[in-house]
Parts: structure tokens; sequence; C-alpha cells
């Protein structure tokens, strides 16, 4: 194909910008295209090449000439034949033969197509531009200089120290509570008023740095990331630049200014009166413009600042990019023994940073786009739904179809395109078997309470008022030993007249015995019935008298208001606090209930002492019934336990959904395990496939989301 | 007919775009419809009415005299040209034809032929079976195409068939005023224009194909018309082009072309002025053959190329210190030496090339024969060259270089014919966009096919055919003709044939001279004619009555091909025309087929078995091989294809091809 190419006479277009860069030790030629303001980076050995072409010298020429200086190491002429592709796929070629058209065209066409698409693709990410601010910025370029000089940068440390110092001292009093202060409905209106505020002077802050170096802008615009518009400045010329350290600030500027606003804001917050507005909004901006920005821009794993920052200042541009082609070439070249492949360029120690970013980031990014699915779809539940599966699909399914596409029909594979797929099936197979077949240890988790052994619970037996306490607070009672009196008036009158109503009737009874026969059959009738009924009210009045099921110590709830209180029959009054429980009560939800009940293996415990120490035990009693009444606050979200309460039931507090109960043992000889410890347990059932595990797991959630 | 007006501008020529938009959805999408449009669509009750209405005109035409059917013609002229010629007219031209060629040849088209002809008029690829007269199809639509004023090429499978059918053609276009020319291999340049001038060209696809890309080289970029007419002002266009333009185009033996040799590419070359010195050459060749096969390079025998190991690379650095300077360039000697492995281990002398005149000369792999004016290139002749101690010629830089495949597509008009065509009509369809349409047969063959004989090993394979053919020749006096697959298998038998005293004579590549008087002679009786592939194709071989009443000639088929379609070409050389004729193959475990195709255990196990049981096998064996070497053909022009259009794209900075 030399022929073709070896005449014709290219150069670079007019406007594309060269910069000459070093990369680890290396140089580097980066082009920017002067239209779109894409960059592309070539090697010295590849600029040797482009840095030729002239317009008038033919490639033929520059080739020959190219050989006879380089000579080893020249390049072959599929090289240049591969390096003129790329840079006219790349649009920085100009050459002297009429352009296809038809080519042109359709791939403009695909372009177009590609940037229709692309927010189909991934709807968690669009983008939309809004104009170029590259002039207006221009007029700002002093004032740019200014901050990014040297005098600026002390400044922006000296506030930033001294906003730290202040915030170390005032730590406790602005981090009380801060979840609550933070996710307060009153609260999260002024963040959202806030937040793209911040993120206007973030942009600003790239926009600004990327002047004060003398790059350009390319564009700003509006980024909906998860559905959340975001404002956005395009400074990807700024790649262009040779100095390392100009570029890593430039990344970094959005969150330097973000951070200073955020130190101002912090000696608002401490000067300002609590309770005011300007308070608030002082406190809003710390959290957005210090930890949330961190958090969020500072992660390499995204495509966010902290990305380009770490490639600038590591010198690996494109990291990601590189970090997966390097795992491509290994895969080409180890799994499918494509030995041809051309291996990625690699720099000095850049090996272990290539071969841990793709892994890393790919995990990163799956457990994200799930974990954004799963938030959303508490929301929206059908809209996450759809979002989770794009999501899934922008990470995983689109590339596993490319590589399908690849497989089946890349010229490249060839003589090998049987082995390809069939260690791709047999990939496929194996992992089928891994998550369907092979066995995974299972388990399940929940947290309990020590409980009290039966009988610990002093109750009130009958409904009446306290009138004697016989057993002392606090001191040991035996077994039977009485504990409380409790008087009811009302029941020792409704004793009473009925003794005397089944005494008239066994007097009438007596009578009519001889008189009339019939009429005493009557009467003894209902004398067994009036007799039976003081029976009953003769037991409720001994139940009058409290006396202790078990032996331990006796606690009394109130004990000093007892005496004439009121009490309804059931009503906790104290405890008999044996010398140590026996029991733990765990509550667990159904679907889990039901994996206990059917694939248990072990119950390990763990009581929350502090101590870690987890131990051995098993199930003491299963509850077939459910309930929605916690057996204690410490589990529901007032005690921080795991369980979510119905927060429309202000009066009788019960649980979202239904429960079940089941006793553990407590081994005996546990220090630390007193009454209504926490208990964190452990279900270890039978090893179960990971896909049913998951399976069963998805269920789950979708069928709680569907409140079926 | 007359010579062309002089006043004839050879300008700039109109052609068909290439599509570009084509994705691969759309190219499923067309290989799909082909398929079906094949074998399910054919509609050939509507053709077969049209062809019965040019019979219906028989008796009519038939009382005109030559100068009224001359200026019946004339007259439908008008009426055949534009978008939608009037169908009246092309039935009245087809009678035309018709009468023209019984009082020609004293036979009439009969209703395939004419059918076949109204195929070809639409565009079509037809499959006729052999022996059907495709000749005098492709005449019916040439002459309405020609009356239509479109300038037809006629695409002949070699330049024997092409001079053969213009000459005993000519009377009949002349009789319709249509010029008729032919290009041959010699012609001269002016030869050629003069040809092309003619509104029926008869010519083979090499020709055309090198005579598109010369007049290409030519015009250099001022390849529009426009372009050409700035150039002549500025005095740096060609006078004139060869070819008229790709306006219509009749492909005979269309399979052979548009498949089997359609990524070929065909090369013209110009020598390089820095040429590579005879030591380079030498040197690596010494080097490359010290290389150890399994340590230092593989050969990927199905890819058909050599790739040096990690280990044989590392050695390159010792041999390039001893290189002049562009060739000390790693990758230019990485790159020689491969090629010089691919010299030394895959290019095998009489299967891939043999020797003549000091020179090598490669073998066509489909016809046998010799191309002489084709060159491997970068430097792979060079070295073949140097291993068979011939004098090394220069190395020729390509200077233009087209496939069958990206050249035909260009012709406006596109249609077909050949006999077996229709296990390929997805592949048609997807690359040329023609759909394919099959034509029933006229007369009932009476080819007899008297089995397949398999034998054990190759040598036993000889001596039966030379038995075979010779118990044929000499005791039942009926002519015979065997196939092989290459110049050395012509060689063996003819060995084997000599030994036992039996006369015959040998076809291939090497004497191509007095072609057309052998093949002539092959049907005479008790003659056998050993020929390579090249008997295959659209050669008739003429059989008198008196051998027609002996049972006709004999094929033996000594080695089947990768593709059915080229065995059922080699039987379709006899029976023709509904003459008598028989067929068998005597072939053996040890052919290329069976090695390549069949797992070597399979072989392994069958080869004992005892013959009665092999024969039987036989069938099952060819149909497994085959069918899987078609699969892997397929696939691999799959593959070329993709990769042709990708790297055509990347190409794209270098304007259109």
């Amino acid at each position: 194909m030399w022929f073709r190419v070896a005449k014709l006479r290219p150069r670079l277009r007019p406007d594309v910008r060269v910069r000459r860069h070093r990369y680890r030790g290396e140089v580097w030629y980066v082009i920017a295209d002067g239209s779109t303001g894409q960059l592309h980076r070539f090697t010295v050995a590849a600029f040797d090449l482009i840095g030729r072409m002239n317009g008038t010298q033919s490639i033929g020429d520059i080739w020959k000439e190219l050989v006879r200086k380089t000579g080893r190491d020249a390049p072959s002429q599929g090289e240049v034949i591969q390096l003129l592709a790329q840079l006219h796929r790349a649009d920085l070629l100009h050459t002297d033969v009429p352009p296809d058209i038809a080519e042109l065209e359709n791939r403009s066409r695909k372009r177009q197509t590609a940037t229709f698409l692309a927010p189909i693709k991934n709807p968690l990410s669009i983008r939309l531009p809004l104009g170029n601010p590259d002039a207006l910025l221009d007029h700002l370029q002093p004032l740019a200089r200014l901050i990014f000089s040297p005098l600026g940068l002390l400044l922006w440390f000296l506030v930033i120290a001294a906003a730290l110092l202040a915030g170390a001292i005032h730590y406790t009093d602005f981090t009380h509570n801060l979840s609550d202060r933070v996710l307060s409905t009153g609260n999260l209106l002024l963040i959202a008023l806030l937040h793209p505020l911040m993120k206007l002077v973030h942009e600003l802050g790239h926009g600004l740095a990327a002047k004060a170096f003398g790059a350009r802008i390319n564009g700003i615009g509006i980024m909906l990331l998860i559905l959340m518009p975001m404002p956005y400045v395009d400074a990807s010329d700024a790649g262009l630049l040779a100095n390392r350290y100009h570029r890593a600030i430039i990344a970094a500027a959005g969150m330097m200014f973000e951070l200073f606003i955020a130190a101002l804001a912090m000696f608002i917050w401490m000067i300002v009166e609590p309770g005011t507005l300007t308070r608030a909004v002082a406190f809003n901006v710390i959290v957005i413009g210090g930890a949330s920005t961190l958090l969020f821009n500072l992660n390499p794993l995204l495509r966010f600042d902290g990305y380009f920052i770490l490639c600038d200042l590591l010198q690996s541009p494109n990291l990601g990019t590189r970090s997966n082609a390097l795992w491509i070439w290994l895969a080409k070249q180890k799994l499918l023994g494509l030995t041809n492949a051309a291996p990625p360029r690699i720099g000095r120690g850049e090996v272990a940073l290539l071969a841990l970013y793709a892994p890393l980031a790919l995990a990163y990014r799956i457990v994200l786009g799930i974990g954004i699915a799963l938030f959303v779809a508490q929301a929206y539940f059908v809209i996450g739904v759809i979002l989770g599966l794009l999501s899934l699909a922008q990470t995983l399914l689109w590339p596993l179809l490319k590589g399908l596409r690849y497989l089946a029909g890349d010229p490249e594979l060839a003589e090998r395109r049987m082995r390809a797929i069939g260690l791709t099936l047999a990939g496929i197979v194996a992992l089928m078997c891994l998550v369907w077949l092979a066995p995974f240890p299972h388990k399940t988790s929940a947290q309990g309470v020590v409980w009290l052994p039966q009988g610990a619970h002093v109750r009130a037996t009958a409904t009446g008022y306290v009138t004697e306490l016989h057993g002392v607070p606090d001191q040991p009672v035996t077994f039977g030993s009485p504990l409380l009196t409790l008087n009811d008036p009302a029941l020792h009158a409704r004793l009473k007249v009925l003794e005397a109503r089944a005494r008239m009737l066994e007097l009438q009874a007596n009578a009519e015995w001889v008189t009339n026969r019939s009429a005493s059959q009557v009467t003894e009738a209902e004398l067994a019935q009036a007799r039976r009924a003081v029976e009953h009210l003769r037991e409720q009045r001994d139940r009058l008298q409290i006396t202790s099921k078990a032996e331990g110590h006796l606690t009394i709830l109130r004990a000093d208001d007892l005496p004439g209180r009121f009490v309804r029959e059931g009503d906790v009054i104290g405890y008999v606090l044996p010398a140590r429980s026996d029991t733990i009560r765990v509550v667990v939800e159904q679907a889990e209930a039901d994996l206990i009940r059917s694939r248990l293996r072990s119950v390990s415990i763990r009581i929350a002492d502090g101590s870690g120490r987890i131990l051995p035990t098993e199930i003491l009693r299963d509850y077939p019934a459910g309930t929605r009444v916690l057996p204690s606050p410490a589990l529901g979200p007032e005690g921080g336990g795991p369980i979510t309460i119905d927060t429309t039931r202000n009066d009788n507090p019960q649980t979202l959904h239904r429960l079940f109960e089941l006793d553990l043992v407590l081994p005996p000889n546990v220090a630390g395990a007193y009454f209504g410890t926490r208990v964190h347990v452990q279900f270890r059932l039978e090893p179960e496939p990971l896909g049913w595990q998951l399976y069963r797991a998805a269920r789950l959630l979708l069928l709680r989301r569907l409140e079926v | 007919m007359g010579p062309p007006a002089a006043e004839m501008r050879f300008t700039p020529f109109p052609e068909r775009r290439l599509e570009t938009k084509d994705g691969p959805l759309d190219r499923a999408a067309r290989s799909l419809h082909g398929i079906i449009a094949a074998r399910f669509l054919a509609r050939r009750a509507a053709l077969r009415s049209r062809a019965h209405a040019v019979m219906i005109l028989e008796t009519e035409i038939a009382a005109l005299a030559s100068p009224a059917m001359t200026a019946a013609a004339t007259e439908l002229r008008q009426l055949l040209r534009g978008r939608k010629p009037d169908p009246f007219a092309i039935t009245k031209a087809f009678a035309l034809v018709r009468e023209a060629t019984w009082r020609q040849f004293g036979f009439r088209h009969h209703l395939s032929q004419l059918m076949g002809g109204f195929a070809l008029l639409d565009g079509r690829m037809v499959e006729m079976a052999t022996g059907e007269g495709k000749t005098v199809t492709a005449l019916l639509a040439a002459v309405v195409q020609a009356l239509a004023g479109r300038r037809v090429h006629v695409i002949t499978a070699n330049e024997y068939l092409a001079e053969r059918d213009r000459d005993g053609l000519a009377p009949i276009f002349e009789l319709f005023d249509i010029s008729v020319g032919l290009i041959r291999p010699d012609s001269s340049r002016e030869e050629r224009r003069t040809a092309y001038a003619c509104d029926v060209t008869y010519c083979t696809a090499k020709d055309v194909v090198f005579d598109y890309l010369r007049d290409r080289i030519a015009l250099g970029r001022r390849r529009k018309r426009a372009d050409w007419l700035i150039g002549r002002a500025f005095g740096d266009s060609p006078d004139q082009c060869v070819l008229r333009g790709l306006d219509c185009a009749i492909i005979d033996e269309a399979d052979n072309t548009l498949i089997d040799e359609a990524g070929l590419p065909l090369i013209i070359s110009g020598s390089t002025d820095d040429a590579v010195p005879e030591e380079v050459y030498e040197k690596i060749l010494v080097f490359a053959g010290g290389l150890d096969p399994q340590e230092d390079f593989r050969i990927e025998e199905a890819g058909r190329r050599a790739v040096l190991t990690d280990r044989g690379r590392a050695q390159l650095d010792a041999v390039a210190e001893w290189l002049p300077s562009p060739w000390s360039a790693l990758k230019a000697c990485e790159h020689l030496t491969i090629q010089a492995l691919q010299a030394l281990h895959l290019f095998a002398r009489d299967v891939h090339y043999f020797v003549a005149d000091d020179k090598v000369q490669i073998i066509d792999d489909f016809t046998g024969r010799a191309m002489p004016d084709r060159t491997w290139s970068l430097g792979l002749h060079q070295f073949i060259e140097f291993k068979e101690g011939l004098p090394t010629s220069q190395e020729r830089r390509t200077a233009a270089q087209l496939t069958f495949q990206r050249f035909f597509p260009r012709y406006r008009h596109l249609s077909g014919m050949s006999g077996t065509v229709l296990e390929v009509a997805g592949e048609i369809s997807r690359v040329y966009g023609l759909r394919t349409i099959r034509i029933p047969i006229a007369q009932p063959s009476g080819l007899q096919h008297r089995g397949t004989r398999l034998l054990p090993t190759e040598t036993e394979k000889w001596a039966a055919v030379a038995e075979r053919a010779a118990q044929l020749a000499s005791t039942e006096k009926r002519p015979v003709l065997i196939g092989t697959r290459s110049v050395a298998a012509s060689e063996r038998i003819s060995a084997a044939l000599a030994a036992r005293g039996q006369p015959h004579e040998v076809l291939s590549a090497r004497q191509n001279s007095d072609e057309a008087i052998r093949v002539r002679m092959a049907g005479e009786a008790g003659r056998i004619t050993i020929a390579t592939n090249i008997a295959g194709r659209g050669t008739d071989i003429p059989v008198s009555d008196h051998v027609a009443s002996m049972g006709g000639l004999h094929v033996i088929l000594t080695e089947f091909n990768e593709a059915r379609r080229i065995d059922r070409q080699l039987y379709g050389r006899t029976a023709r025309k509904g003459q008598a004729g028989s067929c068998e193959a005597i072939v053996s475990l040890e052919d290329d087929l069976f090695r390549r195709y069949l797992a070597s255990f399979l072989v392994n196990a069958v080869k004992h078995l005892p013959q009665a049981v092999l024969t039987r096998l036989g069938d099952a064996l060819r149909q497994r091989a085959q069918t899987r070497a078609e699969r892997r053909s397929a696939m691999l022009r799959g593959i070329a294809q993709e990769a042709d259009r990708r790297h055509e794209q990347s190409l794209a900075f270098a304007g259109q091809e």
C-alpha cells in the first residue's frame, strides 16, 4: 500500500498546536486539535516523522531521510502508514489530495450519532454544553495571574491553615450531631441552594487557573450528574501545558477555590451568633466546600479532578485508558496468544500503577453504579431500576458487547478465533459454575440483646393500687417470696356481693328442696355459677399478692412513688435479676428467619462489651409468630440498632416490617453480659453458591420495595 | 463494425462509486437476502413467459432477410435506450439474435438460454448447468445492451475463450451493426484503446483490471473529468485513457472471478529506484536458513505466514550489523527475514511456482496456469529466485493494485454467469449486490458418474489412474481427460502413463501457446489428455458423434478440490449439450484435501480398511472434508474482506483508491 502513500505531501493542519512534554524522563509531543481541543500524544520517533511533514516533501522522501538518519530503529513503512492513518482519524492531517468526501461525511455522521447516543448510553452523566467563555475569561487573566502567583498561593495556604486551626479548636462544637444537622429537611433545602453556587465557584477556579497558566477553555456547560445539574468547564486544553505542576494546579484549582471559601465560612461561623441564618449558611458552606468536595473530587478512581491531578503528578497521562490497554494487551498476549500485538508504551516505573488502576477503577465503578441505583431506587423505584440497569450496561454490557464483536469479527483473531471463543466459553462456564454451583460460606447477621430468663419480670398479676412493698429493692429475694401487695377495693366489694349472693342462693336452694323440687334445681344451677364466680374473684384477690418467680436481686422501677400507684395487669413493675442471664433475644426479618430455620449450621455471638470475643452458641427457642414490637429499644434506630421503625405511628412504635424472635443460649461464664446488652449474632448457614445468595438478596430487596 | 470514430474522446470515464456507508448489518442483511432470493424468490415463471414471447416471434423474424434484420435492429436502438427500455423491443431484439444464431450456427437459443439472457439483462448472477451454452446466452444480453448504447465488456475465463467467442460471434454482431473488440494479453496500448472503443469487448478480467489501473496511474490525481480538463489546460493530463468507462459487464465463470480470485490483488509495478542489493537477499536468506523452526520462528500454516519468536527476533541484531544502511533497520530486517522464511518454507517449486527461462513464474492456484506478468511483492519473489539459484530480478515496487472484489462493483451494470454459483449466493449478494438466479437445465444431462475410488496411498492412485485411462483409451477407444491440481501431479501421471507406453498429451501452464488446438484434439477417440484445473473452465472439448456413440469423453478427477464447485466444473467438461459422457474420481487418502481437512486419526483409521469399504466411504469422507474446507475458505474470505475494508478506511487520507 506504500504506493498510495509515498507520493502524498501531507502536513499538519495549520490550526494545531504542538508542545514538547516530558513524562518520566521521556520526551513526548502533544498536539492539540485546533477546532475540537482534543489532545494527542506522540513519541519522539513519531514526531520525528510528523515534524518533517511540511506539505512540500513527499512521505516517501521523508521516510528515506528518516531511515538514513535513524538507521537501526527507523520505523517501517507499515508503521508510517499507521501513523498517518492515526493522524487522519484525529483530523490533524492535511494532504494535497482531494479528501474522500464520502469518508469524511461518514465519519462526521458517526460522530453525530455518538454525540446523540452518549446521554442514552450513560444517563448518569449527561453533558449539555452552553458556550465558551474563553474570551470573557481572557479579561480576567491579570486577576488569575495574581491569584495563582506565589503570593496568592501563600495567602491561600495561610487562610486554609488558620481555618484548620480554628476548626480543630471548635471541633466538638462543630461536629456535634453532624449527621442530624446536615440531613434535616430544612438544611437539605439550604444545601440544594448553596451547592450549585459552590460548584460555580469551583468551575471558576478551574477557568481562572487555566487562564493564569495560559491554557484555553474549550467550553462550559451543565452536566447532569445522576440527574443533578452541575456546572462544568472543559479545560482539557490544559493538557497541552508542558509544566506538570501547572496542569495539576489547574485540575486542583476547583477544590482550592472551594476550600478557600470554606475557610472563610469557618471564620464567619465562629463569629456569628448561633441560631442565625448566616451561621447556618456558613456551616453548610464549610460542609460542602470542605468535606464533600474532598470526598467527591479527590477520588482518583473516577474521572474527576483527583484523577487528573494524579495523572499529572505521577506523569502518567491517560492513566485509565492506558491501564485498560495494558490489560487488554496482556489478555491478548497470554490468553489468545496474539504475540504480534504491539505492547502499550509503559514509562519507567509505571507498570505497577497501570496494572493496579484498571481493576480498582472497575470494581469501584461497579460498586458505585449499584450504590447510585439503589439510592435513586429508594426515591423513585422505576427510574432507579432503569438507571441501575443502564449504569450496569455502561460499565459491563457495552464492554462485553465490544468483546463479543471482537470475538466474532475482528480480523486480528483470524487463526485464533476458535481458541478465543473456546477460552471465553470456558471462562463463562467456569464463572457460572463458581456462581451457581460452587458452595460459598453463607451467613447472615442480626442483633439481639441479652434477655432475662423466664420469670425475671415482675409483672402486675392483677389490676390495682400498690399498697405495700415487701421486698427491699436491690436486695436479693428468694423464689416465692412476696414482693408487693396490691389493693383493689372494687374487687373486694364485688367479692363480698357475690359471696352474699352465693350464700343466699344456697339457703334458697335448701328451702326449695322441700317445697318445690323443680325450682330448687334451677336455684342449684344458679348457685353453682355464683360459686364459680366467687372462686374466680378469689383467685384475683390472691393475685393481688405478687411473689417472686425467680431468685435474684430485686429491681423496682420508680420504687419511690410505688405505694399508691395504680397498675394494670401485665404492667412491668420491676425485675428480679438473676446473678446471670441465660438467654439472648434476637430479632430477624422474615426471609432471614426462613433461612435460619431451614439452613442453619451454627450460631456465634459477639457481645458488645468491647472484648470482641466470639462465642459459639445455639438456638434455644424459636417463636413461630411474627411481631412488630421490638423487644428492646436498643435494636431500633434510637438505640443505634438496625431495625427501622414505622415513624407514622408515634404513639405506639412498631417496626416497619414483621420480625421474628429467636432466643439463643447465652453461654455460661460470660462477663459483661448484662441485661439489655447488645449482642451481635452471626448465623452460619449451609454453604450456598453465590448466585443463589445474590438472587435471594435481590429478590428480598425488590419484594420489600414493592411492599409484597 | 469499422474502427471507432477517431474523434471519440477518451476522457476519464463514468463508473459507479463504491459504497462507503455500508455497515456490518447492511452486509449481513444483503447476504441473507441473496441466499433467500436465490432459493425462494427466483421468479422463474416471469422469465419463462418472457422467453416464450421471444419464441412466438420466431416465424415472423425468420421471414426477414439479413438486411431487414439489420434495419430492424437499428430501429430498436432508440427503443432500448434509457432507464426503462420498451419490453417488446427487448423481446424483439432477443428474437433477432436467436434467428441470427440459427443462420450462423444452425441452432436456436432454447428456453433456458433465453431465460438466462433476460436474467442477465436484469443484472443477475445466473447459474446455468455446465454445457448449457452460456456463450450464446451472454450474446443475447450483450447485443441488447450494445443496441441500447451501453459499452459492454464480456469477461471470459481466459484469453483463449475470449478469442474463440469473439471470432465465433463476430458475424452476428456485425449483422446488427455492433462493433466488437478483443483484448489479448499482448495487445498494444493502441490496440486496446481500439478494442475498448467497440460496442462490445471480449476480454479477461485481469486484462480489464490492468487496463483500468494503467489508466488510473496515467491520470494521476486528475481522475474526475473536470479535473482532467483543468489538467489539459495546464498540459499535465494524459491525452487519452484506454478504457471508455465501466458501463456494463457480463462475467462468465463469475464464481471463479468474483469469489475464488476476488481477494487476490492485481499489481502493476514499476521498478524502484532504491533496489535492495543482492548481498542483502543473500545474507538474510542464509540467516533465515539457519533459524530453528521451533525455537526461532513458527509457521502458521493455515494463515500461510511465518512468525518470528522472541528468540528469533533477538538474533536479528547479529545479521543487521552486516547489512548496508536502510536494511540494517531492525524492522526492515525482520520483515525481510520473514519473507525469506516464507520463501524457504511456504513456497514450493512446481506447486506455487515453476522455473522457466531462468525466471520464477507464479502458478495461479485456481487455473494452474503460469502468470508471467505477476511477481510476488515485498522481496518474496527475489528470495525465491535466490533460493532457486536464479539471477535476482529487480524488485518492483507496487505502483497500483486492485482486487476483483473492489473492481467489479464499479461497473454500472454488472451481471454474471456460472455453472456453479448457488453455494455462494450470499457472498455474491453481500459483496457485489447481485442476486443469484438458477436457470433450470434444458436438456437432460447424459453424464454418467462412475463413482469415487478412494485409495490409501498416492502411488496406488497414480497406478490406478494410469491403468484406467489406458484401458478406456486403448480398448474402448474413448477419449480420456485426466484433471490434476498441480503441474507436479500432471508430471507424475504423465510418467505413469509413459511407463505403460501409453501416448498422451499434457496440458499445463508451461505450454499454453498451442492450447486451443490441443483442447480441440482432446475429444478425439483414444486420446488421453492430462490437464491442470485450466481445463475446468469454459473450454468446450468437441466430441464427434462417433466418439459420443461410444460413450463420449471420460473425465477422471485425480484429486478433489477444496470447493465442490471446481470439481463440478471439471466433470462439466464432458457430456456437454446433451451428449453422452462419463466421469469418475480416483483419489487417495494422501491427497491434500484429506490431509488438511480430516482429522489425522480418522485418516489413519480408515487407511487400513479393506479396499471395498474404503470405496464406499469415499464420498462421505469427501463430503466432510469439502464441507470443512468450504466453510474455512468462506471464513478466510470474510476475514480478508473485512481486513481489506478496514485497511481501505484507514487509508482514507490518501484519497480514493
